[in-house]
């Protein structure tokens, strides 16, 4: 089984100051678009460069439902990596989003 | 398994099929396939195989390429020609996919052989083109209990079905014997279109990974027919598999490939020997 835990979770406990990375693996043209602040793309057409990303952080990926950024924690707890993937993905972010901008 | 940077690459297109994923290409690395014949339509399976990331791919063949195979059997190359076609294979095959392991039977399959063949192999297909060989590829694969796809084509038509122990008919279900020499019309007068081989052996490597994966609906006790010059594709539906069968069925005879040793021994036909896949 792959770490996970839902998007909604990870906002509310993020901090400006935590140091985990957080990974949009969705396309390009839709992480320009719009993505969660401080996420870097790695997309599935430079999937390698996942590697490149330090061991000694916590990885969170997420995509934009959820499923795709489910393999890609595999891919990195297979290569040593404390990975956790996003449940829900971005649409289920921005419904949130969306949603806690209302309520304030 | 850890994946290499370049793997990644390789098979991200996997990795996002929901039905593959990344833990779907590690079964696909870990399996094993064995193609009998490296002609065309183990030409198409065979290279799809390969680029699919199949971690271990046998390939049985006894003959050499000739010249007369090039226009249908894609895996091999000009240069090639004279060299067994399991060596060729094994050529493009690397190139295709350095991660597959190939290993090369280069033998005529026979009833003393074929069980210690298949035997560690996952899934079988074959890919020969004389209906001695089919049986003898049916009855092993039956009488060991091993998945495999049955194929044929002739002139601009090719058929297909798949084979599951306990799931459905075997070739003997549908045919019961060796068609007599008349009928049985795979050689090298009666000539192949080259894409029917390419379709029907596509489709062998397609069956392959679905049943390794365990996706999809395979063509179990279905015939699939593919006429290229109409582009007309029948499934035909078999019944489970026939009480009758003597391989398969209830009351088998054939408890032995030796005992039916006779029935796979290669009839006629000699003028097309060699070159006829
Ligand atoms: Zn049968």
């Amino acid at each position: 089984m792959i770490n996970e835990i839902s998007i909604c979770e990870y906002m509310k406990n993020r901090t400006d100051d935590s140091d985990d990375i957080l990974v949009d693996i969705r396309e390009k043209m839709m992480y320009e678009f719009g993505s969660i602040p401080g996420a870097v793309n790695i997309t599935m057409d430079n999937i390698r460069h996942l590697y490149d990303l330090p061991k000694d952080k916590t990885i969170y990926v997420f995509c934009q439902a959820g499923e795709i950024s489910g393999e890609i924690v595999e891919i990195l707890s297979d290569a040593g990596y404390t990975a956790y993937n996003l449940i829900g993905g971005y649409r289920e972010y921005l419904r949130n989003h969306i949603g806690l901008k209302e309520e304030s | 398994m850890i994946f290499s940077e370049e793997q990644l690459e390789r098979y991200s297109r996997h990795f996002v099929l929901r039905e593959i994923g990344v833990s779907g290409q590690k079964k696909l690395l870990n399996a094993k396939v064995l193609v009998i014949g490296a002609g065309a339509l183990g030409s198409a399976a065979l290279m799809y195989l390969a680029a699919a990331g199949v971690g271990t791919i046998g390939v049985a063949d006894s003959d050499c390429v000739e010249r007369s195979n090039l226009q249908r059997q894609i895996i091999h190359r000009t240069e090639n020609i004279g060299t067994p076609k399991t060596a060729s294979a094994e050529q493009t095959l690397k190139e295709i996919n350095p991660d597959v392991s190939v290993i090369l039977h280069s033998v005529q399959v026979s009833a003393d052989n074929i069980e210690e063949l298949i035997l560690p192999y996952d899934f079988i297909i074959d890919g020969t083109d004389r209906f001695e060989t089919k049986f003898l590829i049916n009855d092993a694969c039956v009488l060991l209990k091993k998945p495999y796809s049955h194929a044929g084509a002739v002139r601009f038509g090719g058929q297909t079905m798949t084979y599951v122990p306990k799931s459905g008919p075997c070739l003997r279900c549908l045919l019961g014997s060796v068609p007599p020499h008349e009928q049985n019309v795979s050689c090298s007068e009666a000539g192949v279109f080259g894409a029917v081989t390419g379709v029907i052996g596509s489709i062998q490597a397609a069956e392959a990974i679905k049943y390794l994966l365990g996706i999809g609906e395979l063509l179990v006790g279905k015939v699939l027919n593919f006429d290229a010059l109409s582009m007309n594709i029948r499934i035909t539906k078999m019944s489970k598999t026939d009480s009758h069968c003597r391989v398969c069925g209830e009351n088998s005879d054939i408890l032995s490939l030796a005992e039916n040793r006779e029935e796979y021994e290669l009839q006629g036909c000699r003028a097309c020997n060699g070159d006829n896949k």
